[in-house]
């Protein structure tokens, strides 16, 4: 009886180690590294739990770092550096990130912001899926809306993470109207046929008719003539990014990520 | 001339039996062997006279008919009657392909035709209206045809590779050259003025095995007509009738292109044998909605056509469901792919 209260006891124990025990590491975790001071504390927190909160269910670090050291040097290759010394994750050390990393010390205009991926984070938000997100943030950095841009990569972000890598989640295959429309579509040509058919088909093809004593090929001839050939330009890979530059790397530290670069 | 049947054993008027193939007695059950009839009244010639009167050789009524009628029956009596004058000389079909379906079994099939309507109304479906059905020896020309086909074109194979920063299509271009025989036999073209050619050409096709020679006890029963068009007058439309099998010929034999151009294509088709046949076709009068339908069966094989009434209502369930099973195919792909429920 005792021994088995105590096994009781010590699997309740075992098992609130592993929830409490990472949540509590979580807890301590910064994620929103504000290096310039463009945030308030009320900010700050609210961005915080938000960040917490949907990098939680992708089991994905999401970070902002804010830089307003003018030494700071090139942003993707302060972010490199930042991935490397701190190490972020949600499942390890080095682990599950995206970090979006802004500029606030250069003129109006010459700012500029990198959204790099790491682990999943490189697989679930690649370079096409990056510029996506960054091009949804120049409006509100354009318009001082910090808060406003955070959120929104930090919501963006989630949503992306949740459809598989390599499809585009701003597809218009997933818009509901577009689904409605190609549903009806569908219908209206089964019944267009349908009817047209109602009448009764015509079931005489080439072959009903033909004689096949007196049908022959008597002569065929596939002379070559000549060969055109026409050259372009091979697509480069990182498709979408061309504007905004970019298209990932790997750090100092060797981690690879993916990424997009922008400026506002 | 007047042709009437009269059972040698009992006195009552014969006809076709669709099942036996033989001339039949409807009261006593007496059966003939319609291939061992003479051919008299089709070799006879007779006087040409407008206008003229046919009198029912069974109770003596004028038998009414219009000037295309080669076999009807007698509207007084009811006994079946042909006109043999009108099948004669070159009047005289070659062949016909006898009954095969019986009035019974005609009527049946076209129920049946009608349960399987999925955009027919309702009340359609229970094909409870059938006003009339009529079995109908359509005078057809069949043709046999030699067409050579002499054609020129220009055909490309594309093949793309990547060397390099460059994709390079490289496009080999061949001169195609085809000098075709071929050969259509019994290709059908309706010969009369008052059948819809589209309606008789989605009859098609019949099985010629069963053609018989023709002998007029073959038309007892039945109405028949002879044909308006001969065969110099039908040449353009089987011509263009088979045009399109020619066409789809000729591309069979020009394989393994990326694209193809013709530059050429002569085609001449002559008439080799054009032979004059009756086929046999049901004709199905059909009351719905206050308006008349009228479908036509193939005598041989059943197969219906004829445009039926459409439901709205049975189009919008339709299209509705089929839209709401493709909407939710869609919807489970997009949430396998991750997209969101709304």
């Amino acid at each position: 009886m005792k021994k088995r209260e105590l096994l009781k006891i010590a699997i309740i124990v075992f098992i609130a180690f592993f929830i409490l025990i990472p949540s509590l590491v979580h807890a301590e975790k910064q994620l929103i590294f504000d290096g310039a001071e463009v945030l308030s504390s009320g900010e700050k927190s609210m961005l915080e739990d938000l960040a917490r909160k949907y990098g939680a269910e992708r089991k994905t670090d999401f970070i902002i770092l804010t830089v307003g050291d003018p030494e700071a040097g090139d942003i993707e290759k302060y972010m490199a550096d930042f991935y490397d010394n701190h190490k972020p994750g949600f499942d390890r050390p080095g682990g599950n990130t995206v970090i979006l990393a802004v500029e606030f010390y250069k003129s109006e205009g010459k700012n500029e912001f990198y959204l790099a991926g790491f682990e999943k984070g490189e697989k679930y938000v690649d370079n096409a899926r990056a510029d996506q997100i960054t091009d949804k943030l120049i409006p509100y950095l354009k318009a001082k809306d910090y808060v406003g841009a955070f959120e929104t990569f930090i919501e963006t972000t989630y949503d992306y993470m949740g459809y598989r890598p390599g499809v585009n989640p701003e597809s218009i295959f997933f818009d509901l109207w577009f689904q409605v429309l190609i549903a009806i579509g569908i219908g209206g040509a089964v019944i267009g046929v349908m009817m047209y058919h109602s009448g009764g088909r015509v079931t005489v093809n080439q072959g009903t008719y033909m004689d096949t004593n007196k049908t022959r090929v008597n002569q065929r001839r596939d002379a070559y003539i000549r060969t055109t050939v026409s050259k372009r330009r091979k697509p480069s890979n990182n498709s979408g990014s061309g504007r905004g530059g970019g298209g990932g790397g790997v750090t100092r530290g060797g981690s690879s990520y993916s990424g997009s670069r922008k400026s506002f | 001339m007047v042709i009437h049947y009269k059972c040698p054993s009992c006195g009552d008027d014969m006809a076709f039996d669709s099942e036996s193939g033989r001339l039949s007695c409807a009261s006593c059950g007496r059966e003939d062997k319609i291939e061992d009839f003479s051919d008299e009244f089709i070799k006879a010639t007779f006087s040409d006279e407008d206008g003229k009167e046919y009198h029912c050789k069974n109770c003596g009524a004028v038998i009414i008919t219009n000037e295309d009628t080669t076999a009807t029956s007698c509207s007084f009596c009811g006994a079946g009657v042909v006109l043999g004058d009108r099948l004669s000389g070159t009047l005289a079909p070659v062949k016909v392909l006898p009954f095969q379906i019986s009035k019974d079994q005609a009527r049946e099939a076209f129920r049946k035709w009608c349960r399987n309507g999925r955009l027919t109304p309702p009340g359609f479906m229970s094909a409870n209206r059938i006003k009339n059905i009529t079995g109908l020896y359509v005078p057809f020309w069949l043709y046999d045809l030699d067409s050579t086909a002499d054609v020129r074109a220009v055909g490309t194979k594309v093949r793309t590779y990547t060397r390099g920063d460059y994709i390079y299509t490289e496009t080999k271009y061949y001169d195609v050259y085809r000098d075709i025989d071929l050969g259509y036999a019994k290709v059908p073209v309706d010969a009369s003025t008052k059948m819809n050619d589209e309606l008789m050409d989605k009859l098609e096709p019949y099985n010629y095995q069963d053609l018989k020679k023709f002998k007029t006890p073959y038309l007892a029963g039945y109405i028949a007509e002879k044909y308006n068009y001969d065969d110099e007058e039908l040449f353009p439309r089987v011509k263009e009738k088979v045009q399109p099998f020619i066409d789809s010929y000729i591309h069979s034999t020009i394989k393994g292109y990326s694209s193809l151009r013709y530059k050429t294509k002569n085609i001449h088709t002559r008439m080799h044998n054009s032979y004059y046949v009756l086929l046999p076709v049901w004709m199905v009068y059909y009351d719905y909605d206050k308006q008349e339908h009228t479908f036509a069966m193939n005598g041989q094989t059943g197969k219906v056509v004829g445009k039926p009434p459409i439901s709205y209502k049975k189009v919008a369930a339709w299209w509705g469901s089929i839209a709401g099973v493709s909407f939710i195919t869609l919807k489970i792909i997009a949430l396998l792919l991750g997209g969101s429920l709304l």
